[in-house]
């Protein structure tokens, strides 16, 4: 049982927005700069990890039945304390995001989650596996993140990093432009799988 | 079934924990969420005007919906005003907080949100250099294109400017009364400084400076330094410039006369870049050569730069060409910072000064196209808010309502049109729209007639409303014109009062006069070129005219004479009320009582197929030569099936002849 999670767990933290291609749209619009990413994954981090603790919390009172509902019915709870602790303490950032906070509540990637590891799992190893996949989100949203700012803008966290003779690419800061962003960079991961995988049989040959 | 019910329950019961959670969350965070607004909105207000240390939102000052926040310095004075507003962009709306200071001046601009603009393009007006262009600007202030616009996107940086001029026109009811003395302090204040070593920069463009005024004006980062000579008389601008040069940036410091003139180039530095391709601009002959030349002048690639080196002369030539056009506006608000007085005394003797009828024909006959029985208007014309207002009179010196050819701008160029405003304060009608160099294509609703005389009757009140008043897709130019009319319409507004009582005062006094006139009619002779093209169609031998007949039942006759003044009949416009619209058409009549021709038939918007009769040239020519008794004759004089037009003309022209004798028995 713990091997099987195990390798679920290794793959699944950056299966899910690469290779998965769930829970794609905040990350389409919101991933213009690297700043946005990282704020974006943070948000989706604690709201997993607050989500996470509660549904552990209360999952031994709750009959099967209604498990999957209650957990909706908590991380929509944490997703609205978040955006009001947001509003009250980061109001550039709440204006910035505007409805893709609330659209956190109804992240595939969280519902899909929520009811996969709270089964099974002893406390801290679901924890465990929750904080892999929303560090995984994060790091894949910062890969799209630095690559779409540096292309469309030729900034790096608001710093210019080409002078001025440079020529911003426009689309990448569109919300086309991270669809072929995210495109290429999958290209690039399933690229590294297959090597990875090719040497793999070499290797048992 | 019991444990449905219990699972029912249990989801109930976490519904319930957790919104009462989130209440007591959301009362727990009110204090912390108010402080986060509140320091969000000082920062913000502190970056448009970095003088002000406090804004009181408790005072704020209301002016066609939009609040201007007041801004304190730390002895609790006045410093000027921070507004925030929304302007229609390219694509979305573009918010943006404003600071003016109490000459109407802006201290800082900050765009809020132009994020659904074209991404690069448009939103780049969220870039803190262009925001500092309009520092030190105010209402008197024209869209430069090569300045103000971004490189591939004119609209957006254009309808913030729409948006910050709209501010600034309501901003003059907002100022309180004691401004312009405020507004002249600032000047009389002029700290001279002697700064020698500021002093001895200056010396070489100005010799005879002695002193400079320490309040140094910042205009789109250029910093410009007035200068004064012993007598303490305003020399000019002293300002030193940076602009790119191949290598390395180049400096150096410019003098600029009262009349926008470069006095001197001086202290070049060329710094880091190669001296071989720079020795031109370092010859003295070359910086002389500059000496006089104003903002119009065009760089000459033969006379004012190197063979192979065309780079550096060219960038001064641009950042010189910038601080001159920028020197303008600077110029201007000081004078009229100077002048407040002046025209306060100016409209005080306007109100005194006796009135003055005019009777301009060319204006005249604008002013007719939408008072159509106006005969004069007044020569003191009010300027109100910038806006020229024409006070029309009707024959018996009855106050018509206010004509105004008001300026609007457009994307491309300014549009302009001619306004009448009745005495209600509600439109009379608008004309001669004139789109200027705009693209035809997405003016079409403003040329159209429809469009034009949907404003009618509408007064100050009305909201432009974005769905009939708008075109989708050419929202701009209907929407600036609204923007104007609503201008003039309270222009006039300010303007009712006083006048009606000054107009009841011409009425006693011109009317004697007038009425005199009209007893002689003593003919003047008029000689407009466009009048009298009009009459050659009817009379080929017309050489003058007179329009001074007044009129009568409504019909205005004009008199028209060959060259050597005998007189060959009249002529008129007349307007005939057909099924759908009006139809128009020109009529002579002969001193006899018959008529000579019946020409520039238009039916307007009246149905083609029914009204072909009217205008074959066949049917127009029957009418020559017939006289007052003549019967109108159904079978010969009307189309099968569509007699209403011949008719209303018949009508129309019958009446006209019939009044025309009455001219003749009066003379």
């Amino acid at each position: 049982m713990s091997d099987n999670t195990n390798v679920s767990i290794k793959t699944i933290k950056y299966k899910h927005l690469f290779l998965l291609s769930i829970g794609i749209c905040p990350t389409l619009l919101l991933t213009t700069s690297l700043k946005n990413s990282l704020i974006l994954g943070l948000i989706i981090c604690i709201t997993i990890f607050a989500s996470n603790i509660l549904t552990n919390a209360i999952s031994k009172f709750i009959p099967k039945g209604i498990k999957n509902l209650v957990n909706i019915i908590i991380i929509t709870f944490v997703v609205s304390l978040v955006s009001m602790v947001l509003e009250a303490y980061f109001l550039n950032i709440y204006h910035a995001f505007g409805i893709y906070i609330p659209l956190i509540g109804i992240n595939s990637i969280l519902l899909r989650n929520s009811g996969i590891f709270t089964k099974n799992m002893s406390f801290f190893s679901s924890f465990k596996s929750e904080m892999y996949i929303g560090f995984g989100l994060t790091v894949s949203m910062i890969l799209i993140g630095t690559v779409r700012e540096l292309i469309g803008n030729g900034t790096l966290w608001g710093i210019s990093l080409f002078g001025h003779n440079f020529t911003p690419v426009l689309i990448a800061m569109a919300p086309s432009g991270a669809l072929i962003t995210t495109g290429f960079i999958l290209a690039f991961i399933n690229l590294l799988l297959k090597i990875k995988t090719y040497f793999k049989k070499e290797e048992t040959k | 079934m019991e444990n449905r019910m219990k699972n029912t329950l249990i989801v109930i019961s976490v519904i319930i924990i957790s919104l009462i959670t989130i209440y007591g969350f959301d009362v727990i965070l009110t204090v912390p969420r108010n402080n986060t607004v509140e320091k969000i909105n000082f920062k913000l207000r502190k970056q448009v005007m970095p003088s002000a240390t406090a804004f009181d939102e408790s005072q704020k000052v209301e002016s066609n919906g939009i609040y201007f926040i007041p801004g304190f310095d730390e002895n609790k004075t006045l410093l000027g005003y921070v507004v925030y507003d929304e302007t229609s962009g390219f694509a979305s709306k573009i918010s943006f907080l404003m600071g003016v200071d109490l000459s109407g001046r802006i201290t800082g601009l900050k765009i809020l949100d132009a994020s659904k603009e074209t991404q690069g393009l448009g939103s780049k007006v969220e870039n803190k250099e262009w925001e500092s262009l309009w520092e030190g600007r105010d209402s008197e202030y024209t869209f430069d294109k090569e300045l103000d616009a971004l490189s591939g996107a004119t609209i957006t940086p254009k309808s913030v400017y729409l948006g910050i001029k709209k501010i600034l026109g309501d901003y003059d009811s907002v100022k309180p009364e004691s401004n312009s003395d405020s507004g002249d302090n600032q000047v009389l204040k002029a700290a001279l400084v002697k700064d020698k070593s500021i002093l001895d920069l200056v010396q070489k463009i100005f010799p005879q400076a002695v002193a400079y005024d320490a309040n140094i004006q910042n205009i789109s980062g250029m910093k410009f330094i007035s200068v004064f000579d012993s007598q303490n008389k305003h020399l000019g601008y002293f300002v030193s410039l940076k602009t790119d040069g191949v290598e390395d940036m180049l400096s150096f410091d410019m003098g600029i006369s009262l009349d926008g003139k470069v006095v001197k180039l001086s202290n070049i530095d060329i710094g880091r870049n190669a001296l071989t391709y720079n020795e031109l601009i370092k010859s003295q002959k070359w910086i002389d050569s500059w000496t006089g030349k104003d903002k119009t002048y065009k760089f000459d690639e033969n006379l004012d730069s190197q063979g192979g080196a065309s780079i550096s002369p060219r960038s001064i030539y641009g950042a010189m060409n910038k601080a001159l056009k920028v020197s303008g506006s600077l110029k201007k608000s000081k004078d009229i910072v100077t002048n407040n007085g002046g025209v306060g005394t100016k409209n005080t003797n306007n109100s005194k000064a006796a009135i003055s009828l005019l009777k301009d024909e060319k204006i005249v006959s604008r002013i007719q196209k939408i008072f159509s029985n106006a005969q004069s208007y007044e020569a003191t014309m009010p300027t109100v808010n910038g806006i020229k207002i024409i006070l029309t009179y009707d024959s018996e010196g009855k106050l018509l309502g206010y004509f105004t050819t008001l300026t609007a701008e457009g994307v491309e160029d300014n549009l302009t049109f001619d306004l009448g405003i009745g005495t209600d304060g509600k439109i009379v009608k608008m004309s001669a729209v004139n789109i200027g160099e705009n693209i035809p294509d997405y003016n079409e609703l403003v040329t159209d007639q429809k469009w034009q005389s949907s404003w009618i009757g509408r007064d100050k009140n009305y909201k432009f409303n974005e769905k009939t008043d708008a075109e989708a897709g050419a929202s701009i130019s209907p929407k600036v014109i609204y923007g104007v009319i609503n201008k003039a319409l309270k222009a006039s507004g300010t303007l009712a009062k006083p006048v009606s009582t000054m107009a009841a005062k011409a009425v006693t006094k011109v009317t004697p006069e007038k009425k005199v006139v009209k007893v002689e009619v003593t003919p003047s002779v008029e000689k407009d070129e466009k009048i009298l093209t009009k009459i050659k169609t009817i009379y080929p031998e017309v050489a003058s005219y007179s329009s001074n007949i007044p009129k009568i039942s409504g019909i205005k006759f004009i008199l028209v004479y060959d060259s050597s003044d005998k007189k060959l009949g009249y002529f008129t416009s007349l307007i005939a009320e057909g099924v759908e619209g009006p139809l128009s058409f020109d009529l002579g009549i002969g001193m006899d009582g018959k008529i000579i021709k019946l020409t520039n038939l238009n039916i307007g918007d009246n149905s083609r197929a029914y009204n072909r009769i009217v205008q074959s040239k066949l049917w127009q020519s029957y009418w020559t030569g017939k006289d007052g008794n003549y019967k109108f004759d159904e079978e010969i004089d009307s189309q099968a099936g569509a007699s209403v037009s011949p008719k209303v003309i018949f009508d129309t022209m019958m009446k006209a002849v019939k009044v025309s004798a009455k001219i003749k028995g009066g003379n």
